[in-house]
């Protein structure tokens, strides 16, 4: 077994589930993400919707990049590396200029992932540990796994994504404190 | 050396695949009928099956940020107050809007009885919008497109008889 391999499809499989839950949340919530994009103040607002489509399928990209191992390698790790970095720079100033009005909405968590999501909760030291992860992988060498090897790799991807948004569902609904309702006896 | 081949692993990623999808169809679901019965109860409320519902929690007051644009907002939704009929007959008179009170919401302990959302009925489906405030700038634009087919004469008239 070769470790460093080994280190290498972690850094690419955690990667390619950042990316992909990510996108999973925003298709899902296209309006949050469109409004979240209009309080950054970067654009007139009638390109808001285009950005909020490119920056989609930007994520969609590179959780496809990642979760296919060998593919555009020494791109997709620094593409990685600008979207975390950007996303990050905007984060802080938004939660700047909430800190500034006295605002709470949005400060304190990001609406990357959706509401509610396990991964929008502390996302400046989430994207900080991403960004090494991004540049771990650029680092490490491996062989793109091929074949059942592939297969596995994007269904376990797949798993870890549905899996956290199931956490964000019960979180929403309560399904896992549900058993603190049942009545003794 | 690999103890399983990548075929057995394969096969094993599937089924855990197979098996989280399904725990994820089922959560979902869940939070399908609960806002369905949001909707239900609303609409039981407010006397027409509103577009969207304004999930209003006032513990956290974050309506103060939006609370001047809810007058404008369209006569389709319909406002749901986290809380006594009495506080939400308060606030009806502070936003000239129908507001209904509604001490339980139908989502047990879980993070959507606490914060403060609008929910969209987008046909078979709903959408949460937690950013409020930039959302209420953009009413009456080119988009999002909420409240343009609407108000409906139902909707104009129960609302006229809430504020009577």
């Amino acid at each position: 077994m070769n470790w460093e391999y080994e280190a290498a499809w972690l850094c690419d499989c955690a990667l390619a589930v950042v990316f992909a839950a990510s996108a999973w949340g925003k298709a899902q919530t296209m309006t949050d993400m469109r409004m979240e994009i209009k309080a950054y103040g970067l654009m007139p607002a009638n390109l808001v919707p285009a950005a909020a489509w490119a920056a989609l399928a930007l994520e969609w990209v590179l959780a496809a990049a990642f979760a296919k191992g060998g593919t555009l390698e020494g791109v997709k790790e620094p593409a990685a590396i600008i979207v975390l970095l950007g996303l990050t720079g905007l984060s802080r100033r938004r939660h700047l200029a909430a800190n500034k009005k006295n605002e709470m909405a949005g400060a304190a968590e990001c609406g990357c992932f959706g509401a509610n999501h396990p991964l929008s909760r502390r996302p400046m030291l989430r994207n900080v540990l991403f960004v090494a992860v991004a540049a771990a992988a650029w680092i490490a060498e491996r062989p793109a796994p091929s074949g059942a090897g592939l297969a596995a790799f994007a269904l376990v991807v797949a798993s870890t994504v549905w899996l956290l948004e199931t956490f964000k569902l019960q979180n929403e609904t309560g399904e896992w404190r549900a058993g603190d309702e049942r009545a003794p006896g | 050396m690999n103890v399983l081949p990548d075929k057995a692993i394969a096969a094993l990623a599937g089924l855990i695949a197979v098996g989280t999808w399904l725990t994820y169809r089922r959560s979902a679901k869940k939070r399908h009928r609960m806002l369905r019965e949001l909707f239900a109860r609303a609409a039981a409320d407010a006397g027409f099956e509103p577009e969207a519902v304004l999930v209003v929690q006032p513990q956290r007051g974050e309506e103060s940020q939006f609370a001047a644009r809810v007058r404008e907002a369209p006569r389709s939704w319909h406002i749901v107050l986290a809380g006594p009929a009495w506080l939400a007959a308060l606030k009806s008179a502070a936003w000239r809007r129908p507001v209904s009170g509604m001490d339980v919401l139908p989502f047990g302990k879980g993070a959507l009885k606490e914060g403060t959302y609008l929910v969209i009925r987008k046909r078979r489906r709903f959408e949460l919008v937690h950013e409020l405030l930039p959302y209420m700038e953009r009413l009456g634009t080119a988009w999002p497109k909420v409240g343009v087919s609407s108000p409906s004469a139902a909707a104009d008239a129960a609302s006229d008889r809430l504020l009577q």
